[in-house]
Parts: structure tokens; C-alpha cells; sequence
């Protein structure tokens, strides 16, 4: 199958990337072949077999919700673009 | 020169009789590494490494006989390390440092390994060249214009180029095995689960798996013992017994059978799988793969023919889920906690979309589309569930095999290195076709090698050629062991790449 241009955009939407009009060209196309390719999974005779999500089929372990002490704060915070006053700042959400 | 690519057990026998301290071997490989003509570093820290090296001396000077104490390493860059950076070769973690030390890097660094830095990848672990990292390609020392394979290139360049005597890598779809392969060095993918993943900056979950790489198989193993374990912070880690994976060295592979010092590998049987064999396998490749299977059959296996006929099916399968994975594992960078921040943006959702474009390059940017597209409302069932129910074929195909043989070989890249220019352009389906051999025991979750077994001439270039050996879960230690004698019959593995003594201008 062959993605349209708006079919990309909605992708772009949903991963949450803008697109250059050259990126999206050369994107689109190479995504187009790579979906069509994959698409030969659709002739695989899978009657009866369910699908594998881990190597092992182990479901994973869960553990007591125990609260540890990490590092300090400081440390955890440090590679943040913007913070202040302990917080992460984003762009103002609510008007 | 040279100390670096005569093994771990000997350099760590010249630290224990003072023939060179942990610090000098610092230095010599500062001086070895150079301005890094391979591309093979992304950072290093001179006082970082020999303030390392000095602890280890100390402990040296004191008895500790720990067979890793004092030995250099370099990580992949997608462990994260608290003393130098970790950017998993992408501008999106330029600048990034981490609170925490990944595992691996705790394990080795309580071992007394002395870390040199970090080593080139490709982005995100995302390709099979080293060229897809965002900071410098990475090239193989056997010839400055080849790939090194990848994505854990960088560390295949620096042990092959006898910068470090072992390094980090990891594999996702192939990713230690063919830079290890393409650049005549020894690796290992253990069994998913076996190495904890606490750290490993990540790329498909039910897939990254963290593996050795180092100049024999002896030095895997004895790497694989300090790695392996079970670690609670890691919630796909296997509680395994601790074992010794140096344990059947010159012992019989087969149980309650004598150990026969001629036919060391006497009643095994070697399944030959016939799609590792059909077209697209080139003739130069072939040939030393056929010649290591008759090696093998001097040392006293059996070689039989084998089939695993949803070969061809584990590349569509793998770029179904390692996308639809990798799609939701980098949803994490907003740009916000850690991570490339755009500046001035107009609100939060333009703040998402700046970062992330900005950040990550065009290989990531493809696979978290494709991710998307194949996870999306309309597409779920027919091709990630599918290839989820053909990802289970395909461990079945596996199983079966290993009903009657105790080992699958067979080569682990359908050609040697591939030249850097011409190939930059590439169509990424090119790429991905490349990855066919070692993409099944990925999605089976196996453990499997590569073992350099002999050369081919291209261009009047001498270019590695690996032998895969791939073992049913958990059996590590009886591949280790296979590969060790290969190695002790063979001499593939002590062959030297040309020194990397300047700087190439090689434009690509």
C-alpha cells in the first residue's frame, strides 16, 4: 500500500514529530515500501497460533509497591531544559 | 602495543606479576585511541578512567585476584554511566548525564573493569552500520572505507583495532553479532533475560539484550559470569542459578560422555540450516563458512541439514515489532525531564513536536512512524498481532530443530563489510535485508555467537567473515564452550587488523 500525504501526517500527529515538506517526502516514500514490504506477514497461515509478546512467554514480575529512596532530588532534576522552585516547567496549559 | 589483543586471562597475568599497572594501560590506550580515526569513542575522561584504574590497582596490590581486576573496557553508549555521558548516539541525549550506572556497568565496575569511555552506536541501537549515529560514523580497522556493522560498531572497531581488549555491546536484532562478525571479533547475545536490562537506554524491550564482545570466547564468558544475573530492578530478568559459563572448557559437551582430546566435540550434532544457505548468501562468505563446518566435523560433530523454514519471514516480523515498540519507548523524550528542550515554543504540544524533531534523526524518526502505523487503529491485528503469531513460528521452527541437534551454525551477515560511500543513500530495506541471519534467534530470544572463521579477499581488501552458533535458551555455556574449541583449532581469531596509526581522510 502506498501512505498518502495526510496518512503521514496523521502518524506525524500521533508520534508526535513535525515534519519538514523534504523529510516528509523521503519519509513517506520509504515508510510506503517498508509497509508494503512487511506487509507479506499477511500470507503467513497463523490458524490456531497466538501471538508472542516475550521471547519466554513469561508474564512480567511484579513487585511490592514499596516506596525506596532515590537520589536526591537535585541529582533526578539536574538534565532538565527548565525547572524552578523543584518543578519541571512546560508551557503554560491552562489560560 | 599489542598487550591489548592477547586476552583478558594474559594482560590480567601481567597486572598480577607487575609487568604493567592498571594505570599504564590507561594511558597506552589514551595514546592508542588517539584522535579516534575509527569513529569508534563518543567520550572519554582521562581522570574518570585512571581514577578507576587506581582503585583497581589498590586492589591488585592487595591479592584480589579477580580475573577482570584492572582490564579496560569501553561501553556502548546506550548504558547509561554516572561519570561520563550517555547520548545512545543521538542529539537527543547530547549533553545528557545519567544519576545511576546501568547494571552492567555496576557489575563490571564491582568487578574492577576500568571503563575508557564510551563507544560509537548508531542511534537509539538503530542500524546495521554504525552509520545512522548522530555525532561521526564509525569505521571497520580492517579497512577505514568499510562499515564496522552495527549498531554496536564502535565497540566492535575498538577491540578489533586492539584499542581495548573487550567492550560492551548490545542486541536487539543482530546488533553485537554482525559488527562482531564484519569486524573479526568475538561476540555474544545471550538468552533474553540472562543480563539485566536496568539501564540499557531502550530500544525494543522484548528484544535489547546486552552481550559481550572481546577478542576470544574465553574472554565472553569470562565477561558473560561478571554480566549475567538476576537483578529485581529489571522486570523481564530471569531468576536463573549463578553458573559458571567457562565450566565444559575442555570438557565433553555431551552428558555422562568422556572428554575426548582429539574429537573434542564428539557426539554433538550441528543442525545446517538450508535457508542460511540459499541465494543471497554471497560465495565469498560461503566459503569460509563451509570450511569452518568441516572443522567442525574434524573436531567429531555431526553436521546434518536442517530447516528453518520461517527464515525469510523473521525480517518482516522484526521491523513490525521492533518499530511498534521502539514507538512507545521513545515517547518518553518530550523534551521536559531529560533530553533535547526546543527552545521558545509556542505551547506545550509544539514543545513535543520541536524537541522530537529537532532531536532525533531520520532512522528513528522512520522506525517510530512505521511503529505508529502498524500499532494504529486498523492496522493492530493485521500486522503487529500477526507478526507476534509469526514471531512464535518462527521459536517454534527453533524448537524443533533443536529437538535433533544440539547447535544451529551458519553465517551471521550475508556479506562481509560493505564500502561506506555508495551505500550511504541506501534504501533502508537494503539494510534491513542484511540482518536476515540473525534476526531469528533474536525473536526466539536465543543465545547465539559469532565467531570469526576466516576472510574474504574484495577489492584487494582482507574483510572477517563470522560463523554463527546459535544454542537452545539457557545453554550459554555449552556455545561458549563450542566456540572456545573452534578456537582452540583455529587461528581466526588472533588475526590482527592493520594498526590504526593516523588519521584517513576518507570522505563519505
Amino acid at each position: 500500500m502506498s501512505l498518502s500525504q495526510d496518512e503521514l501526517i496523521k502518524l506525524a500527529k500521533l508520534s508526535r514529530l513535525s515534519l519538514s515538506p523534504q523529510e516528509s517526502e523521503s519519509l513517506r516514500e520509504s515508510i510506503s515500501s517498508i509497509i508494503d514490504w512487511v506487509g507479506q506477514l499477511q500470507q503467513a497461515p497463523v490458524e490456531g497460533i497466538e501471538p508472542m509478546a516475550h521471547p519466554h512467554d513469561q508474564a512480567l514480575r511484579l513487585r511490592e509497591d514499596e516506596p525506596v529512596q532515590l537520589e536526591d532530588r537535585e541529582v533526578l532534576m539536574a538534565n532538565a531544559g527548565e525547572r524552578a522552585a523543584g518543578f519541571f516547567l512546560v508551557p503554560k496549559v491552562l489560560d | 602495543m599489542g598487550l591489548m589483543r592477547q586476552g583478558i586471562r594474559t594482560l590480567r597475568n601481567a597486572l598480577a606479576r607487575r609487568e604493567v599497572s592498571a594505570t599504564e594501560l590507561v594511558e597506552t590506550a589514551f595514546k592508542e585511541i588517539g584522535d579516534d580515526p575509527l569513529g569508534a569513542v563518543l567520550a572519554m575522561d582521562r581522570e574518570a578512567s585512571l581514577e578507576q584504574a587506581r582503585a583497581a590497582q589498590l586492589r591488585i596490590d592487595q591479592g584480589d585476584a579477580s580475573p577482570l581486576l584492572g582490564v579496560p573496557i569501553l561501553h556502548k553508549d546506550v548504558f547509561v554511566t554516572r561519570a561520563w555521558p550517555t547520548t545512545a548516539g543521538s542529539r537527543m541525549l547530547e549533553g545528557y548525564r545519567s544519576p545511576f550506572d546501568a547494571e552492567v556497568v555496576r557489575r563490571l565496575d564491582q568487578a574492577g573493569m576500568v571503563c575508557l569511555g564510551k563507544a560509537n552506536c548508531d542511534e537509539f541501537a538503530m542500524g546495521s552500520a554504525n552509520q545512522h549515529s548522530a555525532y561521526k560514523p564509525s569505521r571497520n580497522p580492517w579497512s577505514p572505507t568499510r562499515v564496522p556493522g552495527g549498531s554496536s560498531g564502535g565497540s566492535a572497531a575498538a577491540v578489533a583495532a586492539g584499542w581495548v581488549v573487550a567492550a560492551t555491546g548490545t542486541d536487539t536484532g543482530g546488533s553485537v553479532r554482525q559488527p562482531a562478525s564484519l569486524c573479526g571479533i568475538t561476540g555474544l547475545k545471550p538468552t533474553y533475560g540472562r543480563i539485566s536490562r536496568w539501564g540499557m537506554v531502550a530500544y525494543a524491550s522484548s528484544l535489547d539484550q546486552a552481550g559481550p564482545m572481546a577478542g576470544s570466547a574465553d574472554d565472553c564468558a569470562m565477561m558473560l559470569n561478571a554480566m549475567a544475573g538476576f537483578d529485581q530492578k529489571d522486570a523481564t530478568s530471569l531468576d536463573r542459578p549463578e553458573e559458571d559459563f567457562t565450566r565444559y572448557f575442555g570438557a565433553s559437551l555431551v552428558p555422562a560422555q568422556k572428554h575426548d582430546e582429539a574429537l573434542p566435540l564428539k557426539g554433538l550434532r550441528v543442525g545446517r540450516p538450508k535457508e542460511f544457505f540459499a541465494e543471497g548468501l554471497s560465495p565469498g562468505v560461503a566459503q569460509p563458512i563451509d570450511s569452518a563446518l568441516k572443522t567442525l566435523e574434524a573436531m567429531g560433530a555431526v553436521v546434518v541439514d536442517c530447516s528453518l523454514p520461517r527464515t525469510a519471514l523473521s525480517i518482516p516480523a522484526y521491523y513490525v515489532i521492533a518499530p511498534a515498540e521502539a514507538s512507545s519507548n521513545l515517547a518518553r523524550y518530550d523534551g521536559i525531564r531529560y533530553g533535547h528542550r526546543a527552545q521558545q515554543p509556542r505551547d506545550l504540544l509544539d514543545l513535543y513536536e520541536r524537541s522530537r524533531s529537532e532531536g532525533f534523526g531520520p532512522e528513528v524518526k522512520r522506525r517510530i512512524l512505521v511503529g505508529a502505523f502498524v500499532l494504529s487503529h486498523g492496522y493492530f491485528d493485521a500486522y503487529y498481532l500477526q507478526a507476534q503469531r509469526v514471531r512464535r513460528l518462527i521459536a517454534m521452527d527453533f524448537d524443533s530443530v533443536f529437538e535433533s541437534c544440539d547447535f544451529i551454525v551458519g553465517p551471521v551477515s550475508p556479506t562481509v563489510a560493505w564500502p561506506i560511500e555508495g551505500r550511504s543513500q541506501m534504501d533502508p530495506l537494503a539494510e534491513y535485508l542484511a540482518d536476515i541471519y540473525t534476526l531469528g534467534a533474536s525473536l526466539a530470544g536465543l543465545p547465539a555467537m559469532s565467531v570469526p572463521c576466516g576472510f574474504q579477499i574484495e577489492d584487494s581488501l582482507r574483510l572477517p567473515v563470522g560463523l554463527q552458533i546459535i544454542a537452545p535458551r539457557f545453554e550459554e555455556a555449552r556455545l561458549l564452550a563450542m566456540a572456545h574449541a573452534f578456537q582452540q583449532q583455529t587461528d581466526w581469531h588472533k588475526q590482527q587488523a592493520p594498526a590504526q596509526t593516523e588519521k584517513r581522510g576518507v570522505a563519505i
